[in-house]
This record gives C-alpha cells, sequence and structure tokens, in this order.
C-alpha cells in the first residue's frame, strides 16, 4: 500500500525540473512518506495541490531548471527570443501591409479585428519581457500569443481547412517559440545572444518589418471609370512575394535591394553566435523549417481539392497523426543528431590531445 | 537599500534551524511548534524554500545520513543566516511594537483581543 503511495508521490514530484529532482526527490519522498497516515493510499488533496503549484512556479520562475547538458536552456532562451522577434517581424508586415493596402486601394481604413493584433501584442509583450528580469510574463505573452494564432486557426478550420495547413508551419514555429521560453531556465535571451548582435539583429528585422507598408504606401495606384484600380510598385517593378515572412501584395526595388541585405545581415548575426547555441537553435527551428518545405507538396492534393466542396473536405486522422507526430519526430531527432555529433567531436578531440601529449613525451602510455 | 522581507515560511524555517541543525520533516513539525499549530508547512513549500535559502547562502548542509534506504539530509543555519535571521526578526518586532503602540488606543491587547 505505501509502495503504491510512494509512486503516486513520486509521479507528482516528476513535474518539479530535473536539476530539482536530482538534489530533492529522495529526501522529498522521505517526508511525504513520513507526513503520510497510516493507510493513506493517496496523496492528500491540499499536498497535491501544493506540489504541482510549487513545481509550475519552479519551472516559470526558472529556478531549478538545469538540465542534464547546461547549454540546452541558454539556446533554448536565444531560440525564443530570436523566434519571437521574427513571429513579431511577421505580425506586422501582414498588419501594416493590409492596412496600408486597404486605405490605398479601398480608400478605406479600418482598425484591424482582434484575432489579427491579440496575437501580434502578445509577441511585442513577449519581446519586449524577454529584456527585462520578468520570465513570467515572457512566458505568459508567448502562450498567450500562440494560443491566440491555434485559436484562429482551428476556429476557421471547419469553413477554411486549407489556411490551417498552410499555416500549420507559423504555428509549429510559435509553439517552439513558446516552448523554447518556457523551458530556458533563468537564462535570458539578450544575454545568449549578446547585446550588440541583438541590436544587430533588431536593426535587420526593423526594415523587413516595415517594407510591405513602406512598399504600400509609396505605391503608384491607378484609378479606372469603372472603379477598377492598377497598382504599380514604387520604381516601377513588380514582384509577387509570398512565403513563411508574410505576403506583401505589392514589392519592386525597395523590396529586391532591402529585404536581402537584411536578411544576409540577420544570417552572419546567426552564424557568429557560438558553435553549441547555433547547433541548438537549428534543432529546435528544424521542426518549424521542415514543414515550412514538406507541408505544401506532401499536402497539394489536400490544399487544391478541399476548396471545391461545400462544405470543404477536412484532414483524415491519419494526416493529423503527419503532421503532429512529424514536428515531434522532426525534434527529437535533431536533438538526438547534435548529442551525437558533440560526443564525436568531444572523443576525437580526445584522441588527439592524448597524441599530442604522446608525441611531446615519448615515454608517456600511447593512446 | 532595505531587504526584501523573507516571507512568513522562509523566517519561521530560519527560526527552526536557529535551535540545531535539522531535516526536512523535523523543520514541519517545528514550525508547526512554533506557530502554535498555525504553519504546516506543505513539502513543495519546505523545499522550494530551502532550495533558496540555500542558494542565499542563509543555510547549508550539516550532515547527511542513509535512513531506511533513503536520504536525510540536516540543514543548518550559516552566520549570514544567523544574521538575517536577527535582522528581520528587529523588523517584525519594530512593527508588532508599533501596531501595538496603536492599538493601546483602542484597549486592545494584542495577546487578548478587544477587551
Amino acid at each position: 500500500m505505501s509502495e503504491q503511495l510512494e509512486r503516486r508521490y513520486a509521479r507528482l514530484l516528476a513535474l518539479f525540473p530535473a536539476a530539482h529532482r536530482r538534489e530533492y526527490e529522495d529526501e522529498m519522498l522521505g517526508v511525504l512518506m513520513a507526513s503520510a497516515g497510516p493507510q493513506q493510499r493517496f496523496p492528500g488533496l491540499r499536498e497535491t495541490a501544493n506540489l504541482i503549484g510549487c513545481a509550475v512556479w519552479m519551472r516559470l520562475s526558472g529556478r531549478g531548471t538545469g538540465s542534464a547538458d547546461p547549454r540546452w536552456a541558454p539556446a533554448a532562451a536565444a531560440y525564443g527570443l530570436l523566434a519571437a522577434l521574427l513571429l513579431l517581424v511577421h505580425g506586422l508586415r501582414v498588419l501594416t501591409g493590409t492596412m496600408l493596402w486597404n486605405w490605398r486601394i479601398g480608400d478605406l481604413f479600418a482598425w484591424p479585428p482582434l484575432p489579427v493584433w491579440l496575437p501580434l501584442a502578445c509577441w511585442a509583450l513577449a519581446v519586449a519581457a524577454a529584456f527585462t528580469t520578468f520570465r513570467v510574463v515572457v512566458v505568459a505573452a508567448a502562450w498567450a500569443a500562440a494560443l491566440c494564432q491555434a485559436a484562429v486557426a482551428f476556429a476557421d478550420y471547419p469553413t477554411w481547412p486549407s489556411g490551417l495547413v498552410e499555416g500549420w508551419p507559423m504555428l509549429v514555429f510559435a509553439i517552439s517559440a513558446a516552448l523554447a521560453l518556457t523551458f530556458c531556465g533563468a537564462a535570458r535571451g539578450p544575454a545568449v545572444v549578446g547585446p550588440s548582435r541583438t541590436l544587430l539583429i533588431s536593426l535587420s528585422l526593423a526594415p523587413l518589418a516595415a517594407l510591405p507598408a513602406v512598399e504600400m504606401a509609396l505605391a503608384h495606384v491607378q484609378r479606372y471609370p469603372d472603379g477598377s484600380r492598377l497598382i504599380d510598385a514604387w520604381g516601377g517593378l513588380n514582384l509577387n512575394t509570398s512565403g513563411w515572412s508574410g505576403s506583401s501584395p505589392v514589392a519592386g526595388w525597395l523590396t529586391l535591394v532591402v529585404a536581402p541585405i537584411c536578411v544576409l545581415l540577420l544570417l552572419v548575426c546567426l552564424v557568429r553566435l557560438a558553435a553549441p547555441v547555433r547547433r541548438r537553435i537549428m534543432a529546435m527551428a528544424a521542426p518549424a523549417l521542415l514543414m515550412q518545405v514538406i507541408v505544401r507538396p506532401v499536402f497539394n492534393g489536400f490544399l487544391t481539392s478541399t476548396v471545391r466542396f461545400n462544405p470543404p473536405v477536412l484532414l483524415q486522422p491519419g494526416q493529423w497523426v503527419f503532421l503532429v507526430a512529424l514536428a515531434v519526430f522532426t525534434f527529437v531527432a535533431a536533438v538526438l543528431l547534435v548529442e551525437r555529433a558533440e560526443r564525436r567531436a568531444f572523443l576525437i578531440g580526445l584522441g588527439r590531445a592524448a597524441e599530442r601529449r604522446a608525441r611531446l613525451d615519448p615515454g608517456s602510455p600511447s593512446p | 537599500m532595505a531587504e526584501v522581507s523573507l516571507g512568513e515560511p522562509a523566517f519561521l524555517i530560519l527560526t527552526a534551524l536557529a535551535r540545531e541543525p535539522q531535516h526536512g520533516y523535523a523543520v514541519i513539525e517545528d514550525v508547526l511548534d512554533i506557530s502554535g499549530g498555525q504553519v504546516r508547512l506543505h513539502t513543495g513549500t519546505l523545499y522550494s524554500v530551502l532550495d533558496r535559502l540555500r542558494e542565499g547562502g542563509l543555510i547549508e548542509v550539516d550532515r547527511e545520513e542513509i535512513v531506511q534506504s533513503r536520504l536525510r539530509r540536516y540543514y543548518r543555519l550559516t552566520g549570514a543566516g544567523r544574521e538575517r535571521l536577527a535582522a528581520e526578526t528587529a523588523r517584525l518586532r519594530r512593527h508588532a511594537d508599533a501596531a501595538g503602540a496603536r492599538l493601546a488606543g483602542f484597549s486592545v491587547h494584542p495577546e487578548l483581543g478587544p477587551t
């Protein structure tokens, strides 16, 4: 009977961060068992609520969250910050681009609806709070933003399933950002990335965020007597861009010149991060990147056929499993790959050091 | 700048450890005794506070034992912990004295309640 109770307490203690468990789990179990009544089979309600509350608080406040490999927490903090920044930029591009489009083409200025600006506001709050010590605010804002995005996508799903499928990579990206910010412990993104690099990344992202609005504001709009409009990008060149970073209805020379410079600057900043942090950031970004690459080709048939039916055809259970499981599997595979590659590099380093020692001191035992 | 208040659980734990080094379960029992049965620390709270106090250098591990195949760790106050407990006690006493003096005007005694 006491074994059952101990197992149940152990399950509750599993909610605590790994470092806290390593340090106190045995003691805590001892105290919990000593406090239990002689015939007690289940953890008490108050004790359970207290254990869950303390575990959640410890995780959110970043206390006792050291992991087996201490390099994951700083990388998660850096990834969380960068992903939140990119999601903020994406949201700003969509919001300002749409607003300016409505203004230039439809001559109407309308404040965007709540589902559009709420996630954006939450990402902005998460980014701003990441520069402070208010970790709970960062986590709460990131989850609010990710869940808002999910709620919007799932609310439209019964009538517009292709919207959810096309937006799946962004949803995966948003959830990965929220997860990274939750499990980064006490590490802070700006400190890991470095102040100057954070500034440079922000400076390279700001023009990307503003480009659709600027292009729309500078575009030349021709109005015809029948009410139709023709819009030309500034400089006469018209590129039609759409992709993960948000569609721009009008893009011309400005986009062609400024965007590649900004993206290049961003990539240089990422490449110059410490190698262990960079590798882990890639592992965390892998699910969203893979989804971006394969969702459209794999679901091409679904995307083209679903719109032809009324009501539209919805995803099959197998397709749901594919979308969810692939993201999880990719992350796990990427983590294992990073760990394995680093272990191999470590062993190679050891071997080389031993060889060097043997060369310098022929009397020492050979490796 | 004034130090942040310890909070009731941390204050009571430091008080419990001020007499002698104690293990977790003994601290819970001692806190219950000190508070006149008013404060029963839950295990999650106890170890969250112990972790914070250890990190702050106010307590440290005195010794470890294995009892019934389980680790039992005794904690003791450090010098910094004694100073902090003394400062917190003085702070709370000042507040209690101020409250007592003001309540005296209403013929209310903190120990007895309204008379």
